[in-house]
């Protein structure tokens, strides 16, 4: 047992030093623009300001995430985008937006929302038979919006703070309470998909294979194109905010 | 096509209000519709090879420029982006169509303020000075030229720009003069400032309007706006991005008032200049923002430095760094000697019933001072053509402008 702890401290104080970001102002002169007053700059930094504390490994994640974007996801993204019409692709989005109206009724339920769980209710009955299998949405244009909810949200909506803020490999942006949200979702679905579909051939590449690369094409942000050096900041500040929003809603 | 008709459609440019059209644009059914047009292919082009380029920008691979080419001999088009802009932007895009879609070659240029060009193409490293950006710009088009005539035939060459790259188109072409090599035969302004200072001055007013604590208050407008805007969508989303509608909805629901619209447009301004200083400092090691022997990596915590660059106007950065950097090589340069470069009227001799130049802006462009508009209307006489409204860019892709930018292209004389 004393092993064990002193093996957890030792990692985790090695996390720390590894994952917290540089400090450029400890490295040499200060610049000519710089806040000589401490309280000043600690209020100029909440502006947009976020809860990173593992920020220098984030950071590397994200780059990470960037080069497999480059270099893997992208690429099939488009050879998908090339050699199908826009019409199926837009079919296979479908397909799977209905397929996680499961977990948005879940979700709606367990945030004690009868009108959204309703709403999900009646779209996925609509757009299972008459949208032919989820291919096309149907409800939306009956006047039954999509009411997209996850666990996340759903301890949000229960008061769970954020938490810190994560970059998850492949994922993305998140913060501790989503990622557990997410695999609270997850979890959840395959409990609930029978163990001889799950294993069926079919299934799997439709899960693992066309999901996830349907996730990467419906996901039109780029990295580095927003022009500006300061894009983890803003996507880190932008997907908080997003999210406090949603929580909301 | 309707860009192609020899009659230019009649003016409709539905917003009357200058902040209103310089964020909404057009409602998406009212733009000229180039749809069906290919888009631009990217390409990459190094220019200092032995320059070393810091891990954080690892990214970095060359300057970024696009391309449409006929595959038959057409005339060429550079488009240089406004300030903070690539050849991404959409309004790059939009005039990259509908000049291939009228037959001739296109390519699009980033702005010399982006941080690509900066790190990529830049000499210096200064941005924002129209003489040295007209050096870079130069030197980068010679380049792409010689790989786009090695691919077709090109007839001659033509100029354009929006915004802060229409002025650096002129200064482009008068440097072409000089050098000769690209001969420009045409050269179109679309909503030029007239004196950089004085819209520089004009837009970071601006973002006061709605935020009287400048900076220190913009956490608390971001969320103020994006409440306003979510509470406008029907669906579950919180925000429906993929809504072409969306700001036009808010403002014909008087969710976006004007202060608010100004305030926006400085705050994107505002944000351009954090990037552009940034990366100029820390190409250069001058240590403006950035502690100049502090490395910069993926890792860097940025937190501070971004407080600091985003409480650094345009004024600030030609005050205190770019004066600086230029007295080095021109000791005798001052603010109001460097003021009055940056500035058409410069240029006046030479612009001034300049057959190959055109202007297309708008009465009402919000980056413009007061008195301004009747100074670019006297610079440019009958090659002039400005709109009664439209803001900064707003009418960009409406079809009598789009109609008027393809036929001075083609025809020269009044857009």
């Amino acid at each position: 047992m004393k092993f064990l702890r002193h093996t957890a401290l030792a990692l985790a104080a090695c996390c720390l030093t590894a994952c917290a970001a540089d400090d450029p102002y400890e490295q040499g002169a200060l610049p000519k623009r710089h806040f000589s007053d401490p309280q000043q700059r600690e209020w100029a930094e909440q502006q947009f300001a976020v809860h990173d504390p593992l920020e220098g490994m984030n950071k590397g994640v994200y780059k990470f995430n960037a080069q497999l974007d480059r270099y893997v996801l992208l690429p099939i993204v488009d050879a998908y985008t090339y050699v199908t019409p826009e019409f199926l692709r837009t079919r296979v989005s479908r397909f799977f937006e209905n397929v996680g109206e499961f977990k948005n009724f879940t979700n709606a339920v367990l945030q004690g929302s009868p009108e959204k769980a309703g709403t999900t209710l009646g779209r996925f009955a609509v757009n299972t038979t008459v949208g032919l299998l989820g291919t096309f949405d149907v409800a939306t244009d009956w006047g039954m919006a999509r009411q997209p909810e996850d666990f996340g949200q759903t301890l949000g909506v229960w008061g769970a703070g954020p938490g810190p803020y994560l970059v998850l490999p492949f994922f993305g942006p998140s913060n501790l309470r989503d990622t557990a949200g997410l695999a609270v979702d997850y979890l959840t679905f395959s409990w609930a998909v029978p163990d001889d579909v799950e294993d069926d051939t079919a299934y799997r590449v439709a899960f693992w294979g066309v999901q996830p690369l349907n996730a990467r094409y419906v996901n039109k942000f780029r990295y580095f194109e927003s022009g500006t050096p300061f894009e983890y900041e803003f996507v880190r500040y932008g997907k908080t905010r997003m999210r406090e929003m949603e929580v909301q809603k | 096509m309707t860009i192609l008709a020899d009659t230019a459609p009649s003016y409709d440019y539905p917003i009357q209000n200058p902040y209103a059209a310089t964020v909404i644009t057009l409602p998406p059914e009212q733009k000229v519709d180039l749809s069906d047009m290919p888009d631009p292919e990217e390409k990459t082009l190094v220019l200092f090879p032995d320059r070393e380029i810091p891990e954080g920008f690892w990214y970095e691979e060359g300057l970024r420029y696009s391309q449409l080419l006929q595959d038959k001999q057409a005339p060429l088009v550079y488009v240089i982006a406004g300030t903070g802009g690539d050849p991404r932007a959409s309004k790059m895009k939009a005039l990259a169509r509908m000049l291939y879609c009228s037959g001739f070659h296109v390519v699009l240029l980033p702005s010399p303020t982006h941080p690509n060009f900066i790190i990529n193409a830049s000499q210096d490293f200064l941005a924002g000075r129209p003489v040295n950006s007209a050096r870079d710009l130069y030197r980068v088009m010679e380049k792409i030229d010689a790989r786009v005539t090695g691919e077709v035939p090109v007839s001659e060459r033509m100029l354009t720009g929006y915004s802060l790259g229409a002025m650096d188109a002129a200064f482009t072409a008068r440097l072409d003069e000089d050098r000769k090599k690209l001969n420009f035969s045409r050269v179109l302004l679309i909503n030029p400032p007239y004196s950089l200072a004085s819209s520089i001055g004009v837009v970071d007013r601006m973002l006061y309007v709605d935020l009287p604590g400048g900076i220190d208050d913009a956490d608390h407008f971001i969320e103020r706006v994006m409440a306003r805007l979510g509470s406008l969508s029907s669906s579950g989303d919180a925000l429906d991005f993929e809504n072409e509608r969306l700001l036009l909805d808010a403002y014909e629901q008087y969710k976006l008032d004007d202060a608010s619209l100004a305030t926006t447009i400085g705050l994107s301004f505002r944000l351009s200049a954090a990037s552009m200083v940034f990366t100029s400092d820390v190409m250069s090691h001058r240590g403006y923002i950035y502690p100049p022997e502090a490395e910069f990596t993926t890792t860097t915590d940025l937190d501070t430095v971004m407080a600091i660059a985003l409480r650094t106007s345009f004024n600030d950065y030609f005050r205190e760094y770019y004066l600086d950097m230029v007295r080095e090589s021109e000791p005798h340069a001052t603010l109001d000697s460097l003021t009055r470069e940056a500035s058409l009227a410069h240029l006046d001799g030479y612009l001034r019933n300049n057959p190959k130049f055109g202007l297309i802006t708008n009465q009402d462009d919000v980056i413009l001072a007061p008195g301004e508009i009747d100074k670019l209307a006297a610079l440019f006489g009958s090659n002039a053509r400005i709109f009664s409204n439209g803001g900064h860019l707003g009418n960009m892709t409406h079809p009598t402008v789009a109609h008027a930018i393809v036929q001075f292209m083609q025809k020269g004389g009044q857009p």
